[in-house]
């Protein structure tokens, strides 16, 4: 579902990305881990179409992004890292709005299913999002997400901020994605919350991925050394 | 999908308190202008009709007189106002409004209201036109600058790309809705222009009306369409806020002040006119020393008193049958004629070429077509007042060819300044009756600033298309 091929991204000297080769089936959650500048982002937004390719190719259902970027977004979700949404809009809102933009169009109750199967309380749906916490905000970005009901999933640290049951939360909620069918691929330093979720690990340095392990391998704590190993 | 971000626009603008208010302070302004400049027109159309109505009176009641001195009696002619003249003035306050008739000389218009009063006047009235051209396309740019900023800061943009949309149909979004927006405003002017005049009748009498109304909506729209696109694409194309704004309005302030400004002194500099006394001095010695220079004034009598004595085959003006003073003066008058045809050609193609040189600036500043097709529709620009000037002279010229011909003809001798022609047949001479030009007159002048408002819009939809659009710009 998730494919990519001798995928490269070079600024001038700098080697952001070099030869990525993955392959995320449906059902599977992938997740890269690394230090900042590993190049994890940078590979997300390769398959998002932000970033064009150096060389190499990064496929979506079949789809190659930078040949047909418009068909292959139909089948992809994302979920940046700070979720920024219309802050006089209410969380409500800012989830129909940009789940018509993606062709889908839901009922109210439709919409706050949504809401709060992502785990937001019903009564600050109504509120403008500008007076959202931030773990508040992240959790409409996974409503609309979810809304699209697409088949590759890209998580850019969608973690980070957020409180210990609320990221549990996530984790239930991602297993479940997974469970339905979909793809994700998820960038975190969270080694915890990925070996919680994760089918498979990948760590990243200097735009390489250098080892890729199955989740159920190790432990949490002999993730976290071969991590401090490896980068 | 262009519908959701239309909607979206509107509905996060109109949560923007800053830009709520400034759209509902603009529709205000332009009510109380509209509704006040409507009083104005009525007053001054009223005005018009009752000086022109009092003026007719004192002529047909100025009792027996000998046509000579009723041809220095004269008459006053008023420039009717446009009916549009509500919604954009024009240069009446500068040209002046009425125009004194009688023989042997022209005279130019007079009482001019700004002459009246301080410098300052010149920055011009609260006016529709004005709220329309200058405080309109200043929302609009606000509006663009802040619907691509909101993108930026929201960081909502990789969100809405990753939903699939393209930055151009989200460019045509904002550019859209924010039109839109505009238009509302406008409509609201033309619905209450319209529903102003139907209430005085005017629509019915004249169908030209109708034709003008159309032409501003449409003159206006188009214009409100190119600030809508040019404002969004330059807030898209510079990264930094604060230089974004600065830019968009730098943009506002060249175009709908400095430019225009510019403009026109250049083009006084380049073809200037002649100071209303050197017009009339020029036009006096002509007339005394001949067209040519060489042909004074007795020399031309001289020869015209051959000619008549000769024609009638009479030794002496006295057994002339007819009033040889009549004639000697239709003569002198149609010289004259002459050479106000000449002075007036002249200063009428300096004012053409004025006019041309600042209409073709409307390739570099579209406000300056606007603002020359603005008048154009509402009938109250320079070609409408030189329409009227020579519509005017030609009243002048039949009414003082009719009494010179009378004195001539009508029964009296050479040297008989005593004899008097009835009131009745004062009275029969026929009163002024001005037929402004139709609307497809007033834009056959402007044809430049059509072209260059068509190429304004070509130009800034092409560049809409251009590959250089990434989404990373509003990134």
């Amino acid at each position: 579902m998730i494919l990519a091929q001798d995928l490269s991204k070079n600024y001038g000297e700098h080697l952001a990305l070099q030869k990525l080769n993955l392959d995320i089936a449906p059902g599977e959650i992938f997740c890269l881990l690394g230090q900042n500048g590993a190049g994890k982002t940078t590979t997300i937004n390769c398959f998002l179409g932000f970033t064009s390719p150096s060389s190499g190719r990064a496929m979506i259902n079949g789809i190659d992004v930078a040949q047909d970027p418009q068909a292959s977004k139909q089948h992809l979700a994302y979920l940046p890292e700070v979720v920024m949404l219309y802050p006089n809009l209410s969380g409500l809102e800012n989830l129909d709005y940009f789940s018509r933009l993606a062709g889908f169009r839901y009922s109210k109750s439709e919409l706050q299913d949504l809401l709060v199967h992502a785990g937001l309380p019903q009564e600050s749906m109504s509120r403008y999002v500008d007076t959202y916490s931030k773990g508040m905000r992240q959790k409409v970005g996974i409503a609309i997400a979810m809304a699209k009901q697409a088949k590759a999933l890209f998580l850019d640290e969608p973690t980070s901020g957020l409180d210990p049951k609320a990221s549990n939360d996530f984790s239930v909620l991602l297993k479940k994605l997974a469970q339905d069918g979909v793809a994700i691929l998820m960038a975190t330093h969270d080694i915890f919350r990925a070996k919680d979720v994760a089918s498979r690990v990948g760590i990243m340095r200097e735009g390489q991925l250098v080892a890729t392990h199955a989740a159920t391998e190790f432990s949490a704590t002999e993730l976290e050394k071969i991590y401090l190993e490896t980068v | 999908m262009l519908k959701q971000i239309i909607q979206n626009e509107w509905r996060i603008a109109w949560r923007e308190r800053q830009l709520s208010v400034l759209w509902l302070l603009i529709a205000a302004l332009l009510l109380f202008a509209t509704l006040s400049g409507w009083q104005n027109f009525q007053r001054i159309q009223h005005e018009r009709q009752e000086a022109a109505d009092l003026m007719r009176k004192k002529w047909e009641g100025q009792g027996a007189q000998n046509p000579h001195s009723s041809a220095h009696y004269g008459t006053y002619v008023f420039k009717p106002s446009s009916i549009l003249y509500f919604l954009d003035p024009g240069i009446d306050k500068f040209s002046g409004v009425s125009l004194r008739l009688e023989g042997h000389v022209q005279h130019g218009l007079a009482f001019a209201p700004a002459a009246e009063q301080s410098s300052l006047s010149r920055f011009g009235d609260l006016n529709t036109g004005l709220i329309l051209q200058v405080l309109v396309p200043l929302l609009l740019l606000f509006l663009a600058f802040n619907s691509v900023q909101r993108e930026r800061s929201s960081g909502s943009m990789r969100l809405l790309l990753a939903q699939g949309i393209s930055i151009r149909t989200l460019l045509w979004g904002k550019i859209l809705a924010n039109w839109s927006v505009s238009l509302v405003l406008l409509l609201l002017v033309v619905l209450l222009g319209l529903g102003l005049s139907f209430s005085q009748g005017q629509l019915t009498q004249n169908p030209d009306v109708w034709t003008r109304f159309g032409g501003l909506l449409l003159l206006y729209a188009v214009y409100y369409l190119i600030i809508g696109m040019l404002g969004i694409q330059l807030a898209a194309a510079v990264r930094q806020p604060a230089f974004g704004l600065l830019l968009l309005l730098g943009v506002w302030v060249s175009s709908s002040i400095v430019l225009p400004k510019m403009a026109s002194t250049w083009a006084e500099q380049r073809h200037p006119l002649l100071g209303i006394m050197q017009f009339n001095q020029q036009m006096r010695e002509e007339r005394e020393k001949g067209l040519n220079g060489h042909d004074p004034e007795d020399e031309r009598s001289k020869r015209f008193e051959q000619k008549i004595l000769a024609k009638y085959q009479v030794e002496k003006l006295s057994a002339l049958p007819i009033n040889y003073d009549g004639l000697l003066m239709q003569e002198d008058e149609y010289y004259g004629n002459a050479v106000w045809d000449k002075h007036f050609g002249k200063h009428y193609q300096n004012l053409q070429k004025q006019s041309q040189q600042l209409a073709l600036t409307s390739f570099v500043n579209p406000f300056q077509a606007l603002r020359n097709l603005s008048l154009a529709c509402a009938n109250t620009d320079l070609y409408q007042f030189l329409h009227f000037q020579k519509a005017a002279e030609m009243y002048r010229r039949d009414l003082i060819r009719g009494l010179n011909e009378k004195m001539a003809y009508g029964g009296s001798k050479t040297g008989d300044w005593e004899w008097k022609v009835s009131q009745k047949w004062l009275a029969e001479r026929p009163d002024f009756n001005y037929v402004p030009p139709a609307m497809g007159w007033s834009l056959q002048q402007r044809k430049t600033e059509i072209i260059a408002l068509a190429s304004w819009l070509l130009l800034l939809c092409a560049t809409l298309f251009l590959p250089w659009w990434k989404a990373a710009r509003l990134i």
